[in-house]
């Protein structure tokens, strides 16, 4: 059940102005429960440049629309802001023969799929690195005065998604350099090593996934790493990018993976009826889905598990640290 | 003369704190998501990066 707050929402965000009233009488919004489904999604932006571009400014209060006017004109600076500190990012690593892509909000930015530069918000500057390159990276960013410096690993065998967000001390944004796009036990979905492969004899310096590397890697991003799989929520940060990648194809079943993770992404958002894509379930397939995936976390976690135990027995920085968060853990319940 | 209108020019901020967007701009900053603030406030994002000795879990580790 969608409540008419979500749904204008929605109407407002992908329907043509004459359509966003439909089915709502705008006398039953009550606009701070708006604000707070909106803000939730990190969409205040887009919901104002929406508002604006469709002239739907008189359906609301004078006090929202200044108030996601103000917070539309706060992420476009800082967005500015990013593209630059992007751009110079990308000529230091070029210069150090470092090969990266940007991804997710950073590359979507970089590749104009917004038609605003303030519409999505986004939080940090994440690009993807090879694992050969990872000393080489350190010690570039420690001479180059990056705060919070990555530590060295505290796992032996475990090959984290990104390293710790860092960031220069004069700098705005904060960094995040991956080597792996997925949490482990799924990176066999999306080669990581394929992708920068893909772009190894390329000469221009900001480099962005293709549109379908996109869409795929939001979907995956969302159904893995946000664990959107399992927990069936949905995100509209993630559905506006899928929109805006695919605004001038019209996206239909033909063009989509059919795999369990786009799959159970479109089925969690039909309700809203954004899509073209009229994905149902059979019973039958409803429960057989559902017993792969717990099947699968449960694999998962009895694998996380088992290698934490192996850590703990041959890695004496990683018993170091287990004691240290048991003490931490212990002082908190005590105070 | 020009310089002191230069230095007049408005230009926007490019970070907010939640507790300024409060007393700026009242109920619906407060009911606003904290993650809002969290990207919109440059402090916030380098706290995050700011605990170095004892680095997060990695996904797939603290659940």
């Amino acid at each position: 059940m969608v409540c008419v707050e979500e749904k204008l929402l929605v109407n407002t965000l992908y329907r043509a102005e004459s359509e966003v009233l439909k089915g709502i009488d705008i006398s039953h919004i009550n606009f701070e429960k708006l604000i707070i489904i909106a803000s939730g999604h990190l969409m205040l932006p887009a919901l104002f440049f929406n508002i604006n571009k469709k002239n739907l400014s008189h359906l609301f209060p004078d006090d929202f629309i200044d108030y996601i006017k103000n917070i539309y004109s706060i992420n476009k600076a800082r967005n500015e802001i990013l593209l630059s500190e992007a751009k110079e990012l990308s000529q230091l690593l070029y210069k150090n023969n470092i090969n990266h892509i940007f991804l997710k909000g950073s590359a979507l930015i970089l590749s104009n799929v917004f038609e605003d530069i303030g519409e999505r918000m986004i939080g940090d500057i994440d690009f993807i690195i090879l694992h050969k390159d990872k000393e080489k990276i350190k010690n570039l960013l420690y001479t180059k005065n990056y705060c919070g410096l990555f530590p060295d690993s505290l796992f032996t065998f475990f090959k984290p998604r990104h390293f710790p967000r860092v960031v220069q001390k004069n700098k705005t944004i904060a960094i995040e350099p991956h080597t792996e796009l997925l949490s482990p036990g799924y990176r066999c979905i999306i080669n990581s090593k394929e992708l920068i492969n893909d772009f190894k004899d390329e000469t221009k310096t900001i480099k962005t996934p293709s549109k379908s590397f996109l869409f795929d890697h939001c979907i995956y991003n969302l159904q893995i790493n946000d664990r959107g799989l399992f927990s069936s929520n949905h995100s509209h940060r993630s559905i506006y990018d899928i929109y805006k990648i695919n605004c001038k194809n019209s996206l239909t079943i033909k063009n989509i993976k059919k795999d369990i993770y786009t799959k159970h992404y479109f089925l969690t958002i039909n309700k809203f009826e954004i899509f073209d894509i009229n994905i149902t379930s059979s019973l039958l397939s409803s429960y057989f889905n559902k017993l792969i995936m717990v099947g699968g976390n449960i694999l998962r976690k009895i694998y996380i598990r088992f290698i934490q135990i192996v850590e703990l027995f041959v890695n004496y920085k990683y018993r170091k640290y287990v004691l240290n968060k048991i003490i931490n853990f212990s002082n908190k319940k005590t105070s | 003369m020009k310089k002191e209108a230069d230095n007049k020019k408005e230009t926007t901020p490019y970070g907010i704190t939640r507790k300024d967007a409060i007393k700026k701009m009242g109920k619906y900053a407060a009911l606003s998501a904290v993650g809002t603030f969290i990207i919109l406030n440059p402090k916030a994002a380098q706290a995050q990066s700011a605990d170095v000795g004892n680095p997060p879990d990695p996904d797939g580790w603290g659940d």
